[in-house]
């Protein structure tokens, strides 16, 4: 009995070395491969909540503007140009009209009809929308342009810059497969912008809302159908979502071909890889083709490993991503702009770079980032490590020292200066970089307390001013520069985007000029004062912006390597001859 | 028996219901949920504000409203006496805490809400909007009072104002302290979200995944399949195995064989898993050292179709190593358990007395030791089979294996509630099951064992 046991386990070792030969199963050909770092979970343009997803959506559904990873700039893609823009007393009309050969996937031409179908789902109550409703709040109306099938005006509310690309940051949905029984066709835009409690027991709505919100809506190749020259061909749950591309597709046969309209590889294959170790392994053994998000530490080895370099190319494009402190200027103790000076003074940003991104990432002097050189004041230094400084600030602010710390008296009131710094947990590079702020800090004779916390709480903190500091992230893009709503007093209430409680009577009145100002240097001119305003008042102390770490592999050009996500237009990839 | 299992079964049922009513109520406390994140807290840290914040906390209530997340929690709530009923319908959050505060210091709701209906009716204004700041936070009437002098400083003649600071006078001076040391009672009927839910799971239903709206049993059953497909597996060749290590060490001749397998046994277990399986990886798919297996996934998307038996080949590579991963993990405790309960035995009387009676020494292991080894066995592997259906996080992680260990953490990341309190329920059920069948197998391996009635 044991001599035969025996042999089964040889047979299982002679058969695990067999297996070994045939480990590396065979790739489909011309299919490029991408990581994920989790599944999308959900792929429907008007629902879905995941930056990745948003990847997927990109190559299978087109919005009417896109940005083209070129050069950053805005481009119409299922529009034929930029809108019209007519600004009246108290609404603005944006005037699109769609490209002639633009179509569905069953042939069919996308018209303003299907813009018109698109907010109404975005709109309407009782369907899950909710993520998107909101971006489209500011639409009140779109007028069909009775003569031209492919021409519409969108009438929104009020004018703010951004306006431009939220009118046409939204997919552009297939009426025809989306509502083939017409429900929607009875309605109106409008109806769905004012009240809309009169419309939840609607009984059309409802037979709408019932099918449009079954899970096959988020899933289901056979409705996923956009005008985009892409295709979801298979999606395993949390393994890897395939898109193959469309046979005949529109975007090629254009009379004038745009260079970022585009769908060149025949095959797009997303990887759901949830481990960084494992992905790096993936990325060496050739199973995938781009990983972005490499860490720091990770990407420098992969720049000394012979083997990565001669298949991958490495990328390290200026990302739009601001790293920042803020200080809550509502606290008695940080009322007053020398005392913030002094806590910026201790923020080593140089060692933050070096040690939490490994230098992939450049100092800033204020929310506008370096490579925007036309809005980017280059008269200011961004504010060095000074402890002596710090002192120096911390002295002429009242504080006096003492062996137990900072002192000050203000109303009678004996105040002790200490720091209770919060950040997201699980964020390297924060913990890092306040585990250097906490020595410099305690130094200078200020206790820190560094607390890691879950990014919710985070965000409650930050919303309920009940924080003393936090490091965060803000994404950002080369195009708007409304910082109204994150500087302004007005959204400085709980709950509002002004979390740090920054405002000047001045940058106030620079924000609501800027929102108004035509010329480019008018508009440089204001940015550039309230950036000086900002470093001035060190409420919101912008520490760096990051580099993105991405690997192509070099096989492929036409690459489109940028800062804004994704980081590459995967759609216009090529094989090298 | 069948009258056992029954009797069993009846008494396992309050417990499941507790736990799982547990865990429902307890995810809801986690800090933040789905639709918070989603719709109030997305894209709040960016350059422009892409829609305004009433427009987000209307989509936000709808939301609630769409999917019963509006209503209690649970049949009843118990909450302090100044408190009303309806105070959870109150937006945001934010305004319903400060007016939670102000009902438990001054203990009297009508005059709580006229005071906050006052403050609502005051216009923000640069001017008045520090005090106004300072009033939506002050509970206490000392710090009411001081921002209200702000108030009247920054606009003296409003007519709001003066109301306002009456309300307030009113509020301080007739409020009744300490009440809120006294517990309400309040019942919400069946109009409430646990009701909804264990009503649907009667009926077969247990909801629908926040994240993508798929029933949750689907979900499940997916995420289940690929976990049993590794666990399995591997907890099948670990208990192969070990049960032919320790008839192995059993024998005299291979005891050099134990002195060098044991020591290995011990080192393996104290390696701890995430390490054994970056190890595997970095050993067996790695190009800078042996490239033998593809280093994630389960196999990928291949056109055409595939027979069932090519597709399990096409997997076979995947697999390798997450069943390494586990069966090297389980092996060297159930080889130790096994080991201990074989030598148990082959002390006892009866071994004695077999070999007395001139049997070989692999039919007194086979026959005799074997026998009587099992029940301590059967301990170890049902403690084994909850995992059959808990997952294994790490190695489902590390390999990019959607088994349910990863599902349960997506879950808890998500605040997906249904999926939370599904994947408990079905651990809770199998562990329990898991009991049961070891009872069985308790009175299959001994007869001896007479069961409680």
């Amino acid at each position: 009995m044991i001599l035969k046991m025996k042999k089964v386990n040889l047979l299982f070792y002679i058969s695990l070395i067999f297996l070994s030969f045939c480990s590396q199963p065979a790739r489909e050909p011309e299919e490029v491969r991408i990581r994920l770092a989790a599944d999308p979970e959900n792929l429907n343009p008007v629902s879905y909540t995941k930056a990745d997803a948003l990847q997927i959506i990109n190559l299978i559904f087109q919005a009417l503007l896109t940005v083209d990873l070129a050069d950053n700039t805005i481009k119409p893609a299922l529009a034929d140009a930029l809108p019209v823009i007519a600004r009246h007393d108290s609404v603005t009309h944006f005037t699109y009209r769609l490209r002639e050969e633009a179509s569905w996937a069953d042939g069919s031409p996308v018209t303003a009809k299907d813009v018109a179908f698109t907010l109404k789902v975005m709109k309407a109550p009782l369907l899950h929308n909710e993520q998107l409703k909101p971006q489209v709040a500011f639409i009140q109306d779109i007028v069909l342009d009775a003569a031209d099938a492919k021409k519409f005006t969108l009438v929104c509310q009020g004018f703010t810059p951004e306006m431009q690309l939220l009118t046409g940051d939204f997919f552009i949905l297939p009426a025809y497969l989306f509502d083939p029984k017409k429900l929607l066709d009875s309605y109106s835009v409008t109806d769905f912008t004012d009240d809309l409690s009169r419309l939840e027991n609607d009984t059309k709505l409802k037979t709408f809302a019932t099918w449009f919100n079954s899970p096959d809506f988020n899933r289901s190749a056979a409705l996923l159908k956009g005008s985009a020259g892409y295709e979801l061909e298979n999606w395993t749950t949390a393994q890897y979502v395939t898109l193959k591309r469309k046979t005949d597709w529109w975007g090629n046969n254009l009379r004038q071909p745009v260079s970022y309209v585009t769908a060149n590889p025949t095959r797009i294959s997303f990887q759901i890889i949830p481990d960084n170790t494992t992905a790096l392994l993936a990325l060496k053994n050739k199973q995938i083709d781009i990983l972005d998000n490499i860490p720091a530490a990770e990407f420098t080895n992969l720049k000394n490993n012979k083997a990565v370099t001669e298949t991958y190319a490495l990328y390290t494009p200026d990302a739009f991503d601001l790293v920042y402190a803020g200080l809550n200027t509502r606290q008695p103790k940080f009322g007053d702009k020398q005392t913030r000076q002094a806590i910026a003074h201790l923020l080593d940003i140089n060692s933050f770079i070096k040690i939490s991104q490994q230098s992939y990432a450049s100092p800033t002097v204020g929310p506008v980032p370096p490579s925007v050189k036309t809005y980017y004041n280059n008269g200011l230094t961004p504010v060095s490590f000074a402890p002596a400084k710090a002192t120096q600030l911390l002295t002429s602010a009242g504080w006096r020292i003492t062996p137990e710390g900072w002192f000050r008296t203000v109303n009678g009131e004996k105040q002790h200066l200490t720091i209770n710094l919060i950040f997201r947990a699980g964020n390297t590079a924060f913990e890092n970089s306040a585990l250097i702020f906490q020595q410099a800090a305690a130094k200078a004779g200020i206790p820190v307390n560094v607390q890691a916390i879950e990014g919710s709480v985070v965000s409650q903190q930050v919303q309920a001013h009940t924080f003393d500091m936090f490091f965060r992230t803000l994404t950002g893009n080369p195009f708007f520069f409304n910082f109204k709503p994150l500087f302004h007093t007005s959204y400085s209430e709980q709950g509002g985007s002004n979390a740090t409680g920054f405002g000047t009577t001045e940058s106030d009145r620079l924000l609501d000029e800027f929102i108004v100002a035509e010329s480019e240097e008018k508009k440089a001119a204001l940015l550039k004062r309230l950036q000086a305003i900002l470093q001035e008042e060190a409420a919101f102390i912008s520490l760096y912006y990051q580099k993105d770490r991405i690997a192509i592999r070099n096989k492929y050009e036409n690459l489109k390597i940028s800062g804004l996500s994704p980081n590459y237009d995967v759609s216009a990839f090529k094989i090298k001859n | 028996m069948l009258g056992f299992f029954i009797k069993r079964l009846l008494y396992a049922l309050p417990s499941l219901w507790l736990i799982v009513t547990l865990i429902f109520i307890l995810s809801r406390l986690l800090p933040g949920s789905f639709a918070s994140e989603n719709i109030l807290h997305s894209q709040s840290e960016s350059y422009y504000s892409k829609s305004d914040k009433s427009a987000k906390q209307q989509a936000y209530q709808n939301y609630l409203l769409r999917t019963g997340q509006h209503l209690p929690l649970f049949y009843f709530s118990v909450t302090a006496n100044p408190e009303p009923d309806t105070l959870y319908k109150v937006y945001p959050e934010s305004e319903r805490l400060h007016l939670q505060k102000l009902a438990w210091q001054y203990g009297n709701w009508p005059l709580v809400t006229a005071y906050y209906k006052n403050l609502q009716r005051i216009n923000p204004t640069s001017e008045t909007k520090p005090a106004l700041e300072m009033l939506r936070k002050a509970v206490d009437g000392k710090a009411i009072l001081s921002a209200l002098a702000d108030l009247k400083k920054a606009a003296p003649y409003s007519s709001t104002v003066q109301e306002l600071e009456k309300s307030a006078d009113n509020l301080i001076r007739n409020g009744t302290g300490y009440t809120y040391l006294l517990p309400k009672l309040h019942w919400h009927g069946t109009q409430n979200q646990y009701h909804t839910w264990l009503a649907g799971l009667f009926t077969g239903d247990a909801g629908n995944s926040f994240r993508d709206s798929r029933p949750v049993q689907d979900i499940i059953l997916e995420a289940l399949l690929n976990t049993w497909i590794i666990v399995l597996i591997s907890l099948l060749l670990s208990c192969l195995l070990a049960m032919e290590l320790a008839i192995l060490f059993l024998q005299r001749p291979f005891i050099k064989l134990k002195q060098l397998i044991m020591p290995v046994l011990f080192l393996l277990d104290s390696v701890p898993l995430f390490v054994l399986c970056l190890l595997l990886l970095v050993f067996f798919a790695n190009p800078d050292f042996l490239q033998l297996f593809p280093a994630y996934g389960m196999g990928f998307f291949q056109t055409g179709n595939l027979s069932w038996t090519e597709q399990f080949i096409n997997r076979l590579p995947f697999l390798i190593l997450p069943i390494l991963s586990l069966t090297l993990a389980y092996l060297p405790y159930i080889t130790n358990q096994f080991y201990r309960a074989m030598l148990d035995a082959d002390t006892s009387d009866y071994v004695r007395t077999a070999r007395a009676k001139g049997l070989s020494h692999k039919k007194v292991i086979r026959l005799h030791i074997f026998r009587n080894a099992w029940l301590p066995m059967i301990t170890v592997i049902s403690d084994f089979i909850p995992a059959l259906v808990a997952g294994a996080v790490i190695t489902e992680t590390i390999f990019a294996v959607p088994g349910m260990g990863s599902l349960l953490v997506a879950s808890v990341q998500a605040r997906d509630y249904p999926i939370i309190v599904a994947i408990v329920f079905v651990v809770a059920l199998v562990r329990f099951v898991s009991h049961l069948l070891a009872d069985a197998a308790y009175m299959l391996a001994d007869p001896r064992i007479r069961l409680q009635r």
